[in-house]
């Protein structure tokens, strides 16, 4: 009972630090909403790469490429007045336009006639948008060529005696069925489809900004902690009856609970406001919550124990959160990424908290969850006892 | 001693920190009921003995028992009894009197009526009940003295132990603790109180022990420490500049039984001061050095320490 | 007792202090590092990682012919060992299962090759669609298998559009269609296909000419391209904080008492306001020419041209130290100094955009807000330089940092101005 005492003390000098609400719920639900909003915006427009096709040929190809392109999941034709080299590659550079392609004068005419002219595409291949333009423009070149293909050999097995003068229409014909080719490659995510575009565009980023503030408002209670250190009534609590384990129990009882409100209060929003599903198995839910509190209060207490003034606690708080963050990917996904960091990255606690939370998202039941979970639970226990280890 | 059973019993307590040794071998007895000091300057080893009988430190070597309840196989009985003063303002500033009050109560195990009485009680007693709801942090230097030995007293221990809680107040403040002192020790409190300001010790306490360098280098009555210096009164002198040979032929005098130099003031344990002080300034005037303040007390506590240490208890 | 005698001491005062410099270099550092072995690996070299595909082929043959089964080829080209350092491919035979396992994570990508795509292949209206099931927070590895599948099946698709145009036509010419014909307009498309397969794996496109590549970076590489922007975040994220922090001097020897005798000196208050602004614009710059030497030196990042890069350190310096002391302008003791100054600098420092810069594409919404903060602003000079924009480009931004800079160092002025008069 004492131990549930000295919590509701921390929990009420806490809460009497108004700017502290500041960390605690008006940051994480202004920044979740934000970009949920912004993200969930974008998805719901066009989030399609731009990709600039210039016409100098004025054939009917130009016009088929443009359809093909826009059949693409990844890109979207944008087409260009013709400004000259210098200033396309400009616009390419400058990430106007993922990148662009010129249909050179000529072009129609030289490949309907048996001829192998080429595109000019412009494209820098070592950033991640150029690669995914580079990839889907090479797949609609490609399936030009194959409608100019086939409709040149239906032609000829029709040995149709108009041939050269068909062999746009059946292009055309062709170039229409690419739209929905009969046998096809179905790309499905796992899990739920999300229920909005707002939704969607909350999922992607509301794990990380859970993690990334669930222990960035342990600032709080671990300037409180140390203010106690600092102000001697630590050892005061030491003369009382109360043991060491209590104490530090205690603390950590505050800090817990405040990190569990401060998650429900994420995830309610999540759902309400924005659509995300995180309710669907409420005993998962609850228990990644449960793993992932008791770790930004193990954290907090160890950010405390460590450190010797205000300014270090926020210090220490931003620092581990921050490269934590960059290791687990909160920051880039780790599918990315070198594999030996990779393997590194995952070892972070920040790692397996955003893994629990997406396979939450994702429609993962309480199995799904068990695994990331324990591992919090135990990063949790280390943290613990190295916080008690350092506080004797 | 035997009319009252002992409180505090403590047996050859020892504490090192490394090389350091705090507390060397500090044998001694409080009974119950009793205001018992424990007088001596900065770094004689107060607080460290106040900490290790408030269960804080594990004392290296030696025992206490308060009320019993030995220091080392029963911490947990020993914290139940004693309500302890740290000499450092340990409270929560952000939180009221009253809230402060409630909170350390619970700490103690207290709960519902019994303890808003208590509280009620223990703001009446170092008057604070008309502030008790503002915040602790704004409260003056002595105010926060006043609540700092308030919550001590919540649990009604039957030891209350005191470290050094009138440093750095006003003098009213520093009054009305000693009152709210005495006030305890007519209720039958045990008090163990350290301080460095002898004036305290003379007036609160029973028996008293002066310690220096970790050791007791006295206890008894304050009647009994002075009878310990005789007759002997004590002057102190300040002179025009650093004296060198002048002490030694001070020393050398018959009724002088010792002399300490600190900062350009002189102390001197004497015999007959009357007779002894136109020695003193004409052996001065040889030597062209003027005595530019003189002040002559009786037999005190600071005697005592001077007496023993053979050197100045404020320092 | 001038103007600069102020600045040094306070400069000297924050330089001692570890936690300073840990904001000043280690933090900032560490956070560009990071994504420098991350895209850079760690074993000198990018080694990416291996993705699990589950590939469950339930195709089945044409009884006419048993010996063609277009799933087998899928599967072979999926298993190829050209792919084997990039595809782990195991096989299974229930699609249900597969789905689980790359739901519980135990697999990255099922590939379900449907019963029915070879039939769809001899049938006049046949459909087949090969389903490509991956976990939803992977995006190389589910990329790389989607491209190998469409590549293959486009291959037969448009085989299909050249059997299908080929009975358009002979219907139109009131011709007999058969089957031989269909499966020769298949064939001729398939020798087609094969050709340009074949040049595609040697990495020419026979109709695409790649010219002369285009670097939107100047440095050129992926590394790069995520390690320059990460780091000028970091270095614009964190200046504010060493701003703040140096700003905190003012607090402190407020408490000390020291500053009160300052103000008794014959200085003026605005000399010694003026000396104090300028510590913290001082130790900004070295902050900033210290960060920018070690990105160049440790991960090589080129930070563009040099006056726009001088242009925005200062815009940078300005800002920040005008930022800190207006923040905390608004404070009365340095113990409470830490909860606000976190608060803010992390809040405007998100909203700047100085934690987003690794994002492939961000909203334009977000790319205004970016703007409504002093961060945002000079990120957007040092994105500038860092893409080799003109000078203006790059200057305007950090003209617009600096102003508002000034801008808070006045609000902040009138507020200690106001409280100590």
């Amino acid at each position: 009972m004492r131990i549930v005492h000295l919590a509701l003390k921390d929990l009420s000098q806490i809460l009497r630090q108004k700017k502290s609400a500041l960390f605690l719920l008006l940051m994480p639900l202004l920044f979740t909403w934000l970009m949920g909003v912004l993200f969930g915006q974008n998805s719901d427009a066009e989030t399609r790469l731009p990709v600039g096709l210039v016409d100098r040929d004025g054939g009917i190809l130009g016009g088929h490429l443009a359809t093909l392109l826009d059949d693409s999941e990844s890109i979207r034709p944008v087409s260009l007045e013709d400004p000259g080299d210098g200033d396309l590659e400009e616009q390419v550079r400058s990430q106007d336009f993922a990148a662009i392609i010129i249909v050179p004068a000529g072009f129609s005419q030289q490949t309907l006639t048996g001829g192998s002219p080429q595109l000019i595409l412009l494209v820098d291949a070592n950033t991640p948008a150029g690669q995914i333009a580079e990839r889907a423009i090479a797949l609609s070149v490609t399936r030009l060529l194959g409608a100019v293909q086939a409709g040149r050999i239906s032609l000829a097995l029709a040995g149709d005696p108009l041939a050269e003068v068909h062999l746009s229409a059946a292009v055309e014909q062709a170039v229409h069925t690419w739209g929905s080719p009969r046998v096809t490659a179905a790309v499905q995510a796992s899990g739920p489809q999300p229920a909005s575009q707002l939704s969607g565009g909350f999922t992607q980023s509301s794990a990380g900004m859970m993690v990334f503030f669930v222990t960035i408002g342990m600032i709080t209670p671990g300037y409180i902690l140390l203010s106690e250190r600092r102000s001697r009534t630590l050892s005061r609590l030491l003369t009382t009856p109360l043991t060491r384990t209590q104490i530090i129990a205690g603390h950590s009882l505050a800090m817990f609970v405040l990190g569990l409100a401060q998650l429900l209060l994420l995830a309610l929003f999540g759902q309400l406001v924005l659509g995300v599903v995180y309710w669907q198995d409420p005993t998962a839910l609850l228990f990644m919550l449960i793993a992932l509190s008791s770790w930004s209060s193990s954290f907090g207490l160890l950010i405390s124990a460590l450190s010797h003034d205000e300014n270090q606690v926020v210090l220490f708080t931003l620092g581990a959160t921050l490269v934590f963050g960059l290791l687990g990917g909160a920051f880039f996904s780790l599918d990315i990424v070198d594999r030996t960091f990779a393997r590194i990255g995952r070892l972070t606690p920040t790692a397996w908290a955003i893994e629990g939370l997406q396979n939450i998202t994702l429609g993962g039941g309480f199995e799904a969850v068990l695994l990331p979970g324990g591992v919090l639970l135990a990063f949790s226990l280390l943290a613990f006892g190295l916080a008690v280890w350092r506080f004797r | 001693m035997s009319n009252h059973p002992t409180a505090i019993h403590v047996q050859d307590l020892r504490k090192s920190y490394g090389n350091l040794a705090a507390v060397q071998g500090l044998t001694f007895s409080v009974r119950q009921g009793e205001i018992f000091s424990l007088l001596g300057p900065n770094g004689a080893g107060k607080s460290t003995t106040i900490a290790i009988l408030s269960c804080l430190v594990p004392p290296t070597a030696g025992d206490a028992t308060l009320m019993g309840h030995s220091i080392r196989s029963r911490p947990g009985a020993v914290k139940q009894v004693i309500g302890v003063v740290p000499q450092e303002i340990a409270l929560y500033e952000d939180l009221s009197a009253r809230q402060n009050l409630l909170f350390w109560g619970r700490m103690y195990g207290l709960k519902g009526d019994p303890l808003r009485r208590r509280v009620d009680e223990v703001l009446e007693l170092v008057a604070l009940g008309e502030r008790q709801n503002d915040r602790a942090g704004q409260y003056s230097g002595g105010m926060q003295r006043r609540l700092n030995i308030a919550i001590a007293l919540l649990h009604e221990p039957q030891i209350v132990i005191l470290d050094e809680p009138t440093v750095g107040i006003d003098p009213q403040s520093r009054r009305r603790i000693l009152d709210s002192i005495q006030e305890l020790k007519r209720c039958g409190v045990t008090i163990l109180y350290t301080t460095h300001y002898m004036e305290e010790a003379q007036e609160l306490s029973d028996r008293i022990a002066i310690l220096d360098h970790g050791r007791m280098i006295a206890q008894g009555t304050h009647a009994e420490l002075v009878g310990m210096v005789g007759e002997l009164s004590r002057i102190r002198l300040t002179l025009s500049r650093k004296p060198s040979g002048l002490l030694d032929l001070w020393r050398m005098l018959a009724s002088v039984h010792s002399v300490s130099e600190e900062n350009g003031t002189v102390s001197l344990l004497v015999r007959d001061s009357a007779r002894v002080l136109p020695t003193l300034f004409e052996s001065a005037a040889r030597e062209t050095i003027q005595i530019t303040a003189m002040e002559v007390q009786e037999p005190d506590l600071e005697a005592v320490f001077l007496h023993l240490t053979g050197k100045a208890l404020r320092d | 007792m001038n103007i600069l005698t102020i600045t040094f001491k306070d400069l000297a005062d924050s330089l001692r202090k570890p936690l300073v410099l840990a904001f000043m270099l280690v933090l900032p550092l560490l956070q560009a590092g990071l994504p420098y072995l991350a895209f850079n690996g760690l074993a000198g070299g990018l080694d990416v990682q291996i993705t699990r595909v589950l590939v469950v082929d339930l195709d089945q043959p044409n009884p006419a012919y048993p010996e063609f089964r277009a799933g087998e080829l899928l599967t072979a080209m999926l298993a190829d060992e050209q792919l084997a350092n990039l595809l782990e491919v195991t096989l299974s035979d229930d699609a249900y299962a597969a789905r689980r396992m790359v739901e519980a994570g135990q697999a990255d990508v099922a590939v379900i090759i449907p019963p029915e795509l070879t039939a769809s292949l001899f049938e006049p209206e046949g459909r087949a669609a090969v389903s490509i099931y991956h976990d939803p927070t992977l995006t190389l590895g589910p990329g790389i298998v989607r491209d190998v599948v469409v590549n293959f099946l486009d291959g037969f698709a448009g085989a299909l559009i050249a059997a299908d145009l080929t009975t358009l036509q002979l219907e139109a010419l009131g011709q007999q269609v058969t089957d031989r014909t269909r499966q020769e307009a298949m064939q001729r498309y398939g020798t087609w296909a094969q050709s340009v397969g074949e040049s595609l794996s040697r990495g020419v496109h026979p109709a695409i000419d790649y010219g002369d590549p285009v670097e939107v970076h100047q440095t050129g590489s992926l590394m790069k391209a995520i390690v320059g922007p990460m780091m000028a975040g970091m270095l614009v994220f964190f200046a504010f904080f060493v701003g703040a922090f140096a700003a905190q001097s003012l607090l402190r020897e407020d408490e000390q008492g020291t500053l009160k005798r300052l103000f008794r000196t014959p200085l003026s208050r605005g000399r010694i306001l003026t000396g104090k602004f300028l510590a913290v614009v001082i130790l900004l710059l070295l902050q900033t020419v210290l960060l920018l030497g070690f990105g160049s030196l440790l991960f090589g990042i080129h930070w563009g041209a040099a006056l726009p890069v001088a242009v925005n350190g200062l815009g940078l310096a300005l800002s920040a130290a005008g930022f800190g002391i207006m923040l905390i302008s608004f404070m009365r003791t340095s113990r409470q100094a830490f909860l606000v100054m976190g608060g803010a600098v992390i809040l405007t420092g998100m909203a700047g955009g100085t934690m987003t810069t690794t994002f492939a594409s961000l909203p334009a919404a977000f790319r205004l807000l970016n703007l409504f903060t002093p961060q945002g602003w000079v990120l957007r000079g040092f994105e500038a330089a860092l893409q080799g924009r003109a000078l203006l480009e790059a200057a305007v931004p950090a003209l617009v940092a600096a102003a508002t800079g000034l801008a808070f160092l006045l609000v902040g002025w009138h507020n200690l101005n106001r409280r100590y008069s």
